[in-house]
């Protein structure tokens, strides 16, 4: 027998270990993923001893201020209700949120977390326009993390399908004081009754308007301090700032169709009503207040001439502004982060949006959340990090508008937006009024906001444009594609 | 010994029933296994389940539940956007197909002249279509601005306002079918007619001449018949293509403004990655396919009228050598 393989030989032994190969693979992988990791230790209730005095649960740690060292003497009082002692509750955790500036404030407080709780936590990104496909996937393959980021229109959806998990118990077993968020933020983060999310970042929609200092200086324009009395005075302004082949005035709208459906939005509740009704069921785009809205929408950019129209909208609505081509801009407060991108180009300032005939500026409470899968297996731990993601530090470190695209939204605590040193942004004041006084969102009842954006978006964009009126044939038609989409039973 | 020899080779040969044929069948399989293993787990198996998801509501992070033909009586009785983003697909391969087909061919005529340089051209001519499509749509778009793009610029040197573009609901399907004409015009169909017009042989065109035809007369009583296999090729490639446009309006316009490039393709994806409708969007890719499906057997069904195949008696492609 020949000691040299043959041809043959070696080649049928190829492929068979190539034909192995690919079985053994496809075996590992449709097998499910090791969830989190059970901790050692579960019990909450023993308390650690801290390490230092400093050493606090993350719910209640003093604002870290980079260039300072924390000294437990000047450490802000904790939150009455948080317990006073670190808890060393071991174990791993997944954490999903999105690239970014929320990306980078994970880096800088998790380690101080992790020596806190022992919990080591894993921390997972995906861009925004990715991230839900990508959470859902993993949630329907069974391998979601432990600890996710989530928007008000998105969890009352995982809420109803069952995969995020109700936080009343945990609230009450650990008596957490849900007082130290802005009440809007809370009722934002229930779901049929039951609290499903904490607040991470809040903003009180598109209700601050911002304008470039120099360019109104120079215009010779005086600007109110606070507020402009009236929209009337608002587009007197705006028409002595248009000219030179820039416009006064930009509302906050893009080629995104959910930012037009905030956006639109605010003016409809500052006419005094909202897209839906209150049980999310029904349209309201055909109640007279709702078409005066969008009528004046329309009269800004067609008739006074004085707004940015949909031909030159932008993907960011700011992109306008630092290009020297808008004086002013309606926005929220992730807009003060503007100073960072300008690197002092020209000074920026702001104000209350006017009144509306419905005698508010209309706001709107818009969340980001955290919210915690409910097929994890470390609650204590999920909850602990839950809790330092929609802490005070937190808060704080998310509204620095620290460089970059860091955004200048803040967390949603009463204290972040009181601290210091976010009250330290001369943008920042105008805010304290708006986010005390924001009412939450209304959702469609069978939770297809991203349709009814979608609808809402598509047929209002000709009018935007200018290529349509905004008669009563077109209000017809907006009250019918939304109210399509209404009828829809739920997603 | 004879005889029984003799009687065995008598007898038929069973298939697979030696030893032999069963392990050289085995090792057939063992070399194609690890394409077999790709075919079932990343195509057929995701095909079975998208017909299976058809019939059932399905959100991904819910099990699907049983809704029968629901999503199909939703699509052909209850959804608006269906039909007409289908008309506008269907409007959309109307101007792209034969526009792409004339310019693809005009390109391979000029390639196909022999001039110097030749090669640069068809290296320029191809550039757009392996430019990945992103870069190709982020570069359009801001050439078509409408305040401040290149192509309004151009436009007003000679006097013409230019339109929106993409920014208007007249225009942005116009702004695509041109921005898709520019990516696949000088691409592979280009590339195949060219190869379609070098094998006409020479002897045809020499023929012609020598009877006085003009040289329109030889482009389409010669040209065309002899590489009408190649048009038909890609006509059968590029409806397949243009019924399929997704990345220009998902990168360009997001199927705006005001539905105007809201394709097909384009109401699929949003139905299953932006609302998690999969059931829904899995019967609207079925239906998608059965269409592609008769579109393409329609043209197949109809080759015979039009294409010449050199050597096919029933085409008159009588040899005359």
């Amino acid at each position: 027998m020949s000691s040299t393989m043959s041809r043959r030989a070696m080649l049928r032994g190829a492929a068979s270990l190539i034909g192995a190969l690919g079985a053994t693979a496809l075996l590992s992988a449709c097998g499910s993923s090791t969830p989190a990791a059970k901790p050692a230790e579960t019990k909450p209730a023993e308390a650690a001893k801290p390490a230092a005095p400093a050493a606090q649960p993350a719910a209640t740690t003093a604002p870290a201020k980079p260039a300072e060292a924390a000294k437990p003497a000047e450490a802000a009082k904790p939150a009455a209700a948080a317990p006073a002692v670190s808890k060393k509750i071991g174990g791993e955790l997944r954490l999903h949120l999105r690239t970014g500036p929320e990306e980078d404030t994970m880096k800088a407080v998790l380690p101080k977390f992790t020596e806190d709780t022992g919990i080591n936590v894993k921390v997972e990104t995906f861009p925004t326009d990715e991230y839900f496909v990508k959470v859902s996937t993993l949630m329907a393959g069974g391998t979601a993390g432990d600890v996710m980021w989530s928007i008000y229109r998105n969890t009352p959806r995982w809420a109803n399908n069952k995969v995020i998990a109700d936080l009343d118990e945990l609230v009450a077993n650990d008596k957490f004081d849900l007082s130290q968020y802005y009440p809007s933020g809370i009722d934002a983060a229930k779901y049929q009754g039951k609290l499903y999310a904490l607040p991470f970042k809040l903003h009180p929609g598109p209700t601050a308007l911002y304008y470039n200092a120099n360019m109104v200086k120079d215009a010779g324009v005086t600007m109110p301090d606070k507020q402009f009395a009236s929209w009337e005075d608002l587009i007197k302004t705006a028409k002595t700032l248009t000219k030179d082949g820039r416009w006064g005035f930009q509302i906050n709208l893009t080629p995104n169709t959910t930012n037009t459906l905030q956006s639109v939005n605010m003016y409809l509740r500052s006419w005094g009503t909202d897209i839906y009704s209150e049980d999310g069921k029904k349209s309201q785009l055909n109640d007279p207040k709702a078409k005066e809205a969008i009528s004046f929408i329309y009269k800004l950019m067609h008739e006074d001439k004085v707004a940015v129209t949909a031909k030159d909208f932008t993907a960011s609505g700011e992109d306008l502004m630092i290009a020297g081509r808008v004086a002013m801009l309606q926005a929220s407060s992730s807009t003060k982060s503007i100073t960072t991108k300008l690197a002092g180009k020209f000074e920026v300032k702001n104000l209350l949006m006017p009144n509306g005939p419905g005698g508010t500026y209309g706001t709107q409470a818009i969340t980001d959340q955290i919210v915690m899968n409910a097929k994890t297996q470390n609650k204590p731990a999920a909850w602990e990090l839950v809790k330092l993601l929609c802490g005070k530090d937190v808060g704080i470190r998310l509204g620095g508008g620290t460089g970059g695209i860091a955004s200048g939204t803040t967390g949603g605590r009463i204290d972040v937006v009181n601290d210091p040193a976010i009250m330290a942004n001369p943008l920042h004041p105008v805010f304290l009024d708006l986010l005390k006084n924001a009412v939450a969102p209304r959702l469609p009842a069978n939770l297809r906001e991203e349709e009814v954006a979608t609808a809402f978006h598509q047929t209002l964009t000709p009018v935007f444009l200018g290529e349509r009126k905004p008669d009563d044939a077109f209000f017809t038609e907006l009250h019918t594609a939304v109210q399509r989409v209404l009828d829809q039973p739920i997603a | 010994m004879s005889t029984s020899s003799s009687a065995l080779a008598a007898q038929p040969a069973r298939r697979g029933s030696s030893p032999l044929t069963r392990r050289r069948a085995i090792e057939g399989y063992l070399y194609i296994s690890p394409f077999l293993l790709g075919f079932l787990i990343f195509t057929a198996y995701p095909l079975v389940m998208s017909f299976y998801l058809s019939f059932t509501n399905y959100n991904i992070i819910s099990d699907p539940v049983w809704a029968g033909l629901e999503n199909y009586r939703r699509a052909f009785f209850e959804d608006d956007l269906f039909w007409s983003s289908l008309g506008r697909t269907g409007k959309y391969a109307l101007w792209v197909v034969p526009l792409g087909i004339v310019c693809s061919l005009l390109a391979a005529m000029l390639l196909n002249q022999g001039l110097p340089g030749t090669t640069i051209f068809r290296t320029i001519f191809f550039l757009p279509s392996i430019t990945p499509i992103i870069a190709s749509v982020l570069i359009w778009l801001w050439i078509l601005q409408p305040s401040i793009g290149v192509m309004n610029y151009l436009l007003s040197l000679v006097g013409i306002p230019g339109p929106a573009w993409v920014q208007s609901t007249a225009w942005a399907m116009p702004s695509l079918v041109l921005l898709s004409l520019w990516n696949t015009a000088g691409g592979s169909r280009m590339i195949v007619f060219l190869a379609g017009l070098q094998g006409v042989p020479q002897e045809l065109y020499e023929a012609a001449h020598i009877d006085g035809a003009s040289a329109w007369q030889r482009f389409w009583h010669v040209t065309i018949p002899m590489i009408s296999p190649t048009i038909f090729f890609n006509l059968v490639i590029s409806v397949i293509g243009a019924l399929s446009v997704f990345s220009v309006a998902y990168i360009g316009t997001q199927g705006g403004p005001a539905y105007a490039t809201y394709f097909y393709v384009y109401h699929l994806y949003v139905s299953a990655f932006q609302y998690s409708l999969m059931g829904y969007a899995s019967a609207l890719a079925w239906v998608f396919l059965l269409i592609v499906l008769f579109l393409t057997v329609l043209q197949f069904n109809l080759q015979s009228r039009w294409v010449f195949y050199a050597g096919d008696e029933k085409s008159g492609g009588k040899d005359n050598g």
